[in-house]
């Protein structure tokens, strides 16, 4: 039965196909017929996010029900938070999602790579606000003694944002891993400039999710 | 022969998802585990109540996970298909999934240790079961790693009749970011983030044993895709 057609190319087998170039092939699918167009991206890539948002939902729950079950400790603790902080970072991220909204639709219509690429960096500069403040939260937090140890609260809201904050630091490695490959080849790249505008989107969605439930909903 | 080989590397997957959870179940870590917040004496109870539950449900659980061991190594083979010229990324995923088979065996056995002597000093005991779990669902690295290597080999598949459906090169990487948040079992001893908790216990459960039945599964399908008579376009697997 073993025939060198079956050896992998490095112990002298034919090569099966060409072999992955480099990491910017992930996310451009196999070429395929002009597909439905209400499915930004490729199908695949909403296993990862309705998974993703799945996750998450199940942490709204659990922000939901240790509010129903301490409703004190939840209301003193949400207390110690500012609104206006987290409403600014709300901001500064739906920011980021309209550029980022930009940048797809001067793709899409073919402008210059250096056009896309102005708007990426701006959806950058959003993400760096965005992280300053947050780390300017935790600082004044943690000063004032308030740890993630201290209350079923405070165990959530750092849990929860800093593995928002996660996706957010994934999420600029993706625009940037962006902003250099549309600068160095001419190929178009429309699967993935959409799917990394996709998951930008959801990491914005849930921003907003969470600043409602953790600044608004449980202070009240 | 080969095929047949590789047949039965898939199913080891799912023969080692089920003895895994019986054993599990036996021991009664399974449905709700012994939580970190108990007292020493607590702790020595959950192993007093049922020595030979313990002993058996633990050592069921040793052999179970020790049967991932065969698919990481089919997994590696369709791998090779996918990257052809250099197979940096099936090397990758074959020692990383050795060091998963490591961090899933170990943890039982120091379980077992625990239940071992009864009769000693609670607070040892306390100490070995501290051990077992956070061992058991901390080591996220080399899990998440995993997900990603063969998700990138999954992505990057540029043929027309890719080895295994796109979908599962995303399905890696959300179960990958599902072992995330078991990293706070270093900070918790009760609430949803401790070890017994629901971010850490089940998401960790349900992460892996979805992983398990998705890759055993989908690998079983491009093992009979790869021996199907024809060799063209329409041997191909599920593009779905």
């Amino acid at each position: 039965m073993t025939t060198d057609a079956d050896l992998p190319h490095f112990l002298g087998g034919p090569p099966e196909h060409a072999a992955v170039d480099d990491l910017g092939d992930v996310g451009d699918p196999a070429p395929r017929p002009p597909s439905d167009p209400r499915v930004p991206g490729e199908p695949g890539l909403w296993v990862f996010l309705l998974g993703d948002l799945t996750v998450f939902g199940a942490f709204f729950v659990g922000v939901l029900v240790s509010r129903l079950r301490e409703p004190e400790v939840v209301r003193e603790s949400a207390a110690h938070l500012r609104p206006a902080l987290g409403a600014l970072n709300t901001v500064v991220l739906l920011t980021s999602s309209l550029l980022m909204v930009a940048a797809v639709g001067a793709h899409r219509s073919g402008r210059s790579a250096a056009v896309v690429r102005r708007l990426l960096l701006g959806v950058l500069a959003c993400t760096v606000v965005f992280a300053a403040v947050k780390v300017g939260e935790y600082a004044h937090l943690l000063g004032a003694g308030l740890e993630p140890t201290t209350t079923v609260f405070f165990t959530l809201y750092f849990v929860l944002t800093g593995i928002h904050l996660l996706h957010l630091v994934v999420g600029a490695g993706l625009v940037l891993a962006l902003t250099r490959l549309l600068s160095r080849s001419s190929r178009r790249r429309v699967a993935l400039v959409r799917g990394v505008a996709s998951y930008w989107h959801m990491v914005d969605l849930l921003r907003i999710v969470l600043f409602g439930l953790l600044y608004l909903v449980a202070a009240s | 022969m080969t095929k047949h080989v590789q047949l039965a590397c898939a199913w080891s997957g799912l023969v080692a998802l089920v003895v895994a959870l019986v054993g599990f179940t036996v021991a009664g870590v399974l449905p709700f585990p012994p939580g970190a917040d108990l007292s020493a004496e607590q702790t020595v109870r959950f192993y007093a109540d049922d020595p030979a539950g313990a002993r058996i449900g633990f050592m069921l659980a040793s052999v179970g996970v020790g049967l991932v061991a065969p698919l990481i190594g089919v997994i590696a083979v369709q791998m090779l298909r996918m990257e052809g010229r250099t197979p940096i990324l099936t090397f990758t995923q074959m020692v990383l999934g050795a060091v998963t088979v490591v961090a899933l065996v170990v943890p039982t056995i120091v379980l077992n240790v625990a239940a071992f002597r009864p009769e000693r000093d609670p607070e040892i005991t306390q100490a070995l079961t501290d051990l077992g779990f956070i061992l058991f669902f901390t080591p996220v690295m080399p899990f998440l790693l995993q997900n990603v290597v063969i998700a990138v080999a999954v992505l990057g598949d540029r043929s027309p009749t890719p080895v295994l459906p796109r979908w599962v090169g995303w399905a890696n990487l959300w179960i990958g970011f599902v072992f995330v948040p078991a990293l706070m079992a270093y900070f918790f001893r009760s609430g949803p983030f401790a070890w017994q908790g629901v971010f850490v216990f089940w998401l960790g459960f349900v992460g892996y044993g979805t992983w398990l039945v998705v890759m055993s599964l989908s690998v079983r399908r491009a093992v009979l895709a790869q021996y199907a008579p024809a060799p063209t376009a329409t041997a191909s697997p599920s593009m779905a």
